[in-house]
């Protein structure tokens, strides 16, 4: 019998990390005024969604499912139009964590993927902002500075979410490299 | 040593995105100059909105106690559909003995850019306590109300407006397009929320032209540019002014609309 991709422990984990997204959005409002600063903590369960899962379509898994919850929930005007933008993260980590073989318990690839995954979300949100009527010019205009912030706060994230799974990994709650 | 180099790389096509989205933003300001906003210390609000910052509609009417018309001196007309855009003004008039209060009204100046059909302006002041919402008066003496019209073609479609739904406690949260680009980073919106707990609430708030006609009028005109006032009298208008727009037809790309706001002292 043909064994699913996902394993049920799989996709419960995987649904979960996709709910904790939704509910650190409701959770915690941080006043930073900073574009891109709750990059700090949205990158945290998918990284470590797809640090302990380990395959292809984890991190889309999570942020397909994180949009349609967001969706749901209502958190903003952009209503089903939310999925691509959590599908946006969710598959540039995917993306990052097949590149980088999965490591992302290491610092540094746990930096870029949670880097990557924020601008991703950061290039899609500014795109569905067009559509929906801001002209392009008003995006533009400021950029470079929203680019940078993403880049620091998604980063930071993903380095909380390295730690998280280096302890994961070091107190043997999920395999290593090479399962 | 695979794996560095694949670190390094990544690393490096970030850098470089990077780095594109500021030679972006340096040669946007320079291919689109913008004009410079106003330095005036007075100036509360200057922003610019577009059809996006239209998000409720399309429907033929605006909260109230009971549900209110939009276009100034009519009642509901459900032929008329409308496309709605709350936003905060960063003022609030006020009214009272000049000797003990900085009475004043707080002056909207607004500009359009390609403006389709007409767009009415009505507003709300936000209460405290049991008070309800003020809002300007729709029908009846007192009426007033400023109407644009435009002559831009108009466009195919709203996407980022959705009806606003009758509430049976009369209470409407509805979402402000101040910000909307730095709100949408965090996928936050801001709102307020307009509570009719009773009748009335209609005699407090007014839209003039002419401060010496303080309780205002209906004022239709052509011209894109132009302003008006929003002034109090009587019980307390509210300490937050919500100015809401309303346009009869979908927006064209192009839209834009430039409020700013600033207090006037009137006495």
């Amino acid at each position: 019998m043909k064994q699913p991709y996902f394993s049920l422990y799989e996709i419960a984990l995987l649904s979960l990390c996709a709910a904790l997204i939704v509910v650190l959005n409701t959770m915690l409002s941080v006043p930073l005024k900073v574009p891109g600063h709750t990059g700090i903590y949205w990158v945290v369960p998918v990284i470590i969604g797809v640090g302990i899962v380990k395959k292809p379509g984890a991190g889309t898994f999570i942020g397909f499912i994180s949009g349609i919850l967001a969706s749901l929930f209502g958190m903003n005007t952009l209503h089903i139009l939310n999925l691509f933008i959590y599908l946006a993260l969710g598959v540039t980590i995917d993306l990052t964590g097949l590149l980088l073989f999965y490591r992302l318990d290491n610092l540094a690839a746990g930096f870029i993927a949670g880097a990557a995954g924020n601008l991703a979300k950061m290039v899609v949100n500014y795109s569905l902002q067009t559509f929906l009527g801001i002209p392009a010019v008003f995006i533009m205009i400021g950029i470079g500075l929203a680019s940078v912030s993403h880049f620091i706060f998604g980063g930071i994230g993903g380095i909380i979410a390295a730690l998280v799974l280096n302890r994961l990994l070091k107190a043997g709650v999920i395999p290593g490299a090479g399962k | 040593m695979e794996f560095r180099n694949r670190v390094l790389v990544a690393g490096i096509i970030l850098v470089c995105f990077l780095i594109g989205m500021i030679a972006l933003d340096f040669f946007a300001a320079a291919i689109f100059p913008m004009s410079d906003k106003a330095s005036s210390q007075e100036i509360l609000l200057d922003e610019i909105f577009t059809k996006a910052g239209f998000r409720y509609g399309p429907q033929s009417w605006r909260p109230g106690y009971n549900a209110l018309g939009i276009f100034p001196g009519t009642e509901i007309e459900d032929t008329k559909k409308w496309y709605l855009m709350f936003l905060t003004l960063n003022a609030s008039p006020v009214s009272g003995n000049p000797d003990v209060r900085r009475v004043g009204a707080v002056k909207v100046t607004y500009n359009f850019s390609e403006l389709s059909g007409r767009a009415v302006f009505d507003v709300y002041g936000l209460t405290t306590g049991t008070m309800p919402t003020r809002t300007n008066r729709q029908t009846g003496f007192g009426t007033c109300g400023v109407v644009v019209t435009g002559n831009a073609t108009q466009g195919t479609m709203m996407p980022a407006a959705t009806p606003l739904n009758l509430q049976p406690d009369r209470h409407y949260t509805v979402a402000i397009s101040n910000n909307q680009l730095s709100e949408s980073e965090d996928l936050k919106v801001e709102t307020r929320t307009l509570r009719f707990n009773q009748p009335g609430g209609l005699g407090a708030l007014h839209i003039t032209t002419d401060l010496a006609k303080i309780k205002g009028m209906i004022v239709e005109t052509a011209e894109p540019d132009g302003f008006f006032y929003v002034a109090s009298t009587g019980n307390d208008p509210g300490g937050e002014i919500v100015l809401l727009v309303s346009v009869d037809h979908p927006q064209p790309d192009g839209f834009t609309l430039r409020i700013r706001s600033e207090f006037v002292r009137t006495g």
